[in-house]
């Protein structure tokens, strides 16, 4: 089933870890800053490649407010 | 004279082979109005067709008519296509139509250029208005009819781009009375169900009638308003419809509308993998000059507090070199021996390194002893090769050096 809700989403995290890694390529972090950054980013993107295997990538269809699960005849 | 009179049948025929004969009269387009609709119980229509001056019996019989998706009704302005000719049995001249067609495209043009006036004006079209589609949707909302092969082509798409990504369809009519409502409920439908973050609605390409759903007020508002991103991907590239204009972004073909729904799943991958590489060298680099600074003030510092600082960094430093690893693997085996290396350094910071170079700990019961006043009458003193059991002579209390 699809998920609901994701608390910060995937495009945000993806910003997060970006601006991480410019922040540790710009350097003149202390030695506590930069492992904190490191960790934080370390943390963002196993959640970020998590997420991509999330999905189930199946066809539903959505009759009267209600999920059903598709005859599928092309394999999807 | 008697003898050359012809009887009515043969005059009858007559007429009608020469209207028959005549080209002028085959094959021929007619436009006028529909008036005295008579449908008969033969499946066969009679009526007449009229403009302002002149009228012209009609008939079209249930083998031209069965497949027409409209039923005329007096005063429809329609196009025939067929034969003016000659019904024998009453002498009535009549057209033959074996096509008809709405004669109101005109007028829908007329209707569309007028709507996209008012909505534009009102600024439902404005590019200020436009969401921005979600990197990575949890779901793709589809509205298509079910049986078309919009859905098909979304499919193939999403299968090659994201195999994984769900998509829910709410099936709809997309053409004909009634679509343009059904549409409405299920965009609204979807965008309540709260499991997707963008949604597709499209249908395949089809007459200006056929499209004509996608032109109605109310749609073209639904889609304005939808709280979810909305893709629009109706008929063939060439037609724009009102439904183009208010959605979030307008696809040529529905294949093109998955494109810009689905992300392409390795690409992201990459980008992830690449931003953690940036991490890993960045935290490398940074740690390498910072040991190479912290053994320089350790060679000059004689106490232990920095040694226990940076006994606290290199468990981070493991720790982070374990998920480190547990990121990636393979290709960091060079990077986790410098990461032991730079351990290895940084015990070597400990308290051994000082007693070698002429350094004594004076201990007793396990407790370093720091000052004269202290000591005991019997302590040990600990250098780098082992201790000594000491007495003390006698002790004086002064400034060091």
């Amino acid at each position: 089933m699809t998920q609901k809700k994701q608390d910060i989403g995937f495009e945000a995290k993806l910003e997060a870890l970006e601006a991480l890694a410019n922040t540790m390529e710009e350097g003149g972090l202390s030695l506590e800053a930069l492992m904190q950054a490191y960790e934080k980013g370390i943390r963002i993107s196993q959640e970020l490649t998590k997420e991509l295997e999330t999905a189930q990538g199946k066809l539903m269809s959505l009759k009267d407010g209600a999920l059903k699960p598709v005859e599928d005849h092309d394999g999807l | 004279m008697q003898a050359s009179a012809l009887s009515v049948s043969d005059l009858n025929e007559y007429v009608r082979r020469s209207l028959a004969g005549d080209p002028m009269l085959q094959g021929i387009a007619v436009r006028g109005e529909v008036s005295n609709f008579r449908p008969y119980a033969s499946g066969h229509w009679y009526f007449s067709l009229k403009d302002e001056h002149s009228r012209i019996a009609c008939v079209m019989f249930r083998q031209h008519n069965m497949g027409l998706r409209f039923k005329p009704q007096d005063g429809m302005k329609v196009v025939l296509v067929g034969s003016a000719g000659l019904y024998t049995v009453s002498g009535s001249y009549q057209f033959y139509a074996e096509a008809m067609l709405q004669d109101g495209v005109g007028e829908l043009f007329e209707r569309y250029n007028a709507l996209k006036d008012k909505l534009l004006k009102e600024g439902l079209f404005d590019a200020s208005r436009k969401r921005p589609l979600p990197l990575l949707p949890r779901a793709v909302g589809v509205i298509t009819s079910a049986s078309g092969a919009v859905l098909h082509d979304i499919k193939t798409v999403t299968r090659r781009r994201f195999p994984n990504m769900p998509l829910i369809l709410r099936s709809a009519q997309v053409q004909g009375d009634g679509a343009a409502a059904d549409l409405v409920k299920a965009l609204q439908e979807l965008a309540q169900s709260g499991y997707v973050d963008v949604i597709i609605i499209g249908r395949g390409g089809g007459s200006m009638e056929d499209l004509w759903a996608f032109n109605e007020e109310e749609l073209v508002r639904a889609i304005a308003a939808c709280p979810i991103p909305v893709i629009s991907a109706v008929g063939h590239e060439t037609d724009t419809t009102l439904a183009d204009f208010a959605a979030d972004m307008r696809a040529p073909t529905p294949s093109a509308a998955a494109e810009l729904a689905v992300p392409d799943k390795k690409e992201l991958a990459q980008r992830i993998l690449t931003l953690r590489n940036v991490l890993n060298r960045q935290a490398m680099n940074h740690l390498l000059t910072l040991s190479a600074r912290a053994q320089q003030a350790a060679g000059r510092l004689e106490r232990f507090s920095p040694a226990m600082r940076l006994q606290g960094y290199a468990h981070r430093l493991a720790v982070a070199n374990q998920a480190l690893l547990g990121a990636y693997g393979a290709g960091l085996r060079e990077r986790k021996q410098r990461v032991d290396a730079l351990l290895g350094k940084l015990q070597a910071l400990g308290p051994g390194e000082t007693l070698r170079r002429g350094y004594a700990l004076a201990m007793h019961e396990g407790q370093l002893l720091t000052g004269v006043g202290e000591l005991p009458e019997q302590f040990s003193l600990v250098f780098h090769d082992g201790r000594a059991e000491v007495q003390v002579l006698s002790t004086k209390l002064e400034e060091f050096l």
